[in-house]
């Protein structure tokens, strides 16, 4: 089954440990500090950051010898995205409509 | 606070009609659904099924007519894994130019669990942790 990018960001969302990742993700932030800030160990916050970035809510980057790790909003507009064309969709229905019954019913 | 959703529209009818369309059985399947249940007071029920039977619902929170209708939001087909009455809507409807503008705000969250949040990132992040609180505990257990 292929998994639809949404479904996958979901799926890493539903773990209050990796809500907690992006929470403190949104400076750029090293593995070390995450697992102080969380008391996480260390393998459990890499497990959850390569979980996070498999689903394109984190992106990492090198500097020199550290990873450093931050947020990555791009998915979180998709969802903006569609539901702004789910309403803005509807609306132009509501604008039909309601101008023909009033051009039907108005002397 | 951070709209989930925005739009917009102006509309030539009556401020009087187009508050209808929304709040109507006849009026919501006429642009909206292909079936709709209405129980228009505060704290009831509506669902609408759309084409192809996706199937939305909630509940009624504010209801001043002609122009202000909120209402919690949700699919229950787990479109986003976003349940049934976990988001809002608010509907503002104003008169201009003869005719209504229309302004839609969809929130991530039911007003009581906004409260709780800051606004901005916080917000949203918690739009996210309801949005996957709906999709199942843990991973590979529940699938919709």
């Amino acid at each position: 089954m292929a998994a639809r990018p949404l479904d996958v960001a979901f799926k890493a969302l539903a773990h209050p440990d990796r809500r907690r990742l992006l929470d403190l993700t949104r400076e750029e932030t090293s593995v070390g500090e995450l697992v102080n800030a969380t008391g996480l160990t260390q393998p459990a916050v890499s497990q959850h950051l390569r979980t996070l970035r498999e689903a394109r809510l984190i992106t990492a980057r090198s500097d020199g010898t550290r990873r450093l790790y931050r947020v990555d909003t791009e998915l979180l507009d998709e969802v903006r995205r569609y539901l702004d064309g789910f309403w803005t969709d509807r609306l132009g229905r509501l604008k039909a409509v309601a101008e023909t019954i009033d051009d039907g019913t108005t002397p | 606070m951070i709209g989930l959703a925005e739009a917009e529209i102006e509309i030539g009818a009556p401020i009087d009609r187009v508050f209808e369309l929304w709040t109507s059985t006849e009026g919501l399947t006429s642009w909206m659904a292909d079936h709709a249940e209405v129980d228009l007071r505060p704290g009831g029920a509506w669902r609408w099924v759309h084409e192809g039977g996706e199937a939305c619902s909630g509940a009624y929170v504010e209801i001043a007519p002609p122009r202000r209708l909120v209402f919690t939001y949700g699919w229950e087909t787990g479109r986003f894994g976003v349940p049934a009455g976990s988001t809002t809507v608010a509907v503002d409807f104003t008169e201009h130019d003869g005719g209504t503008r229309v302004r839609v705000r969809h929130d991530g969250l039911t007003p009581e669990a906004a409260e709780r949040h800051r606004i901005g990132w916080s917000h949203f992040l918690g739009v996210l942790a309801a949005i996957a609180g709906g999709s199942g505990p843990h991973d590979e257990q529940e699938m919709h």
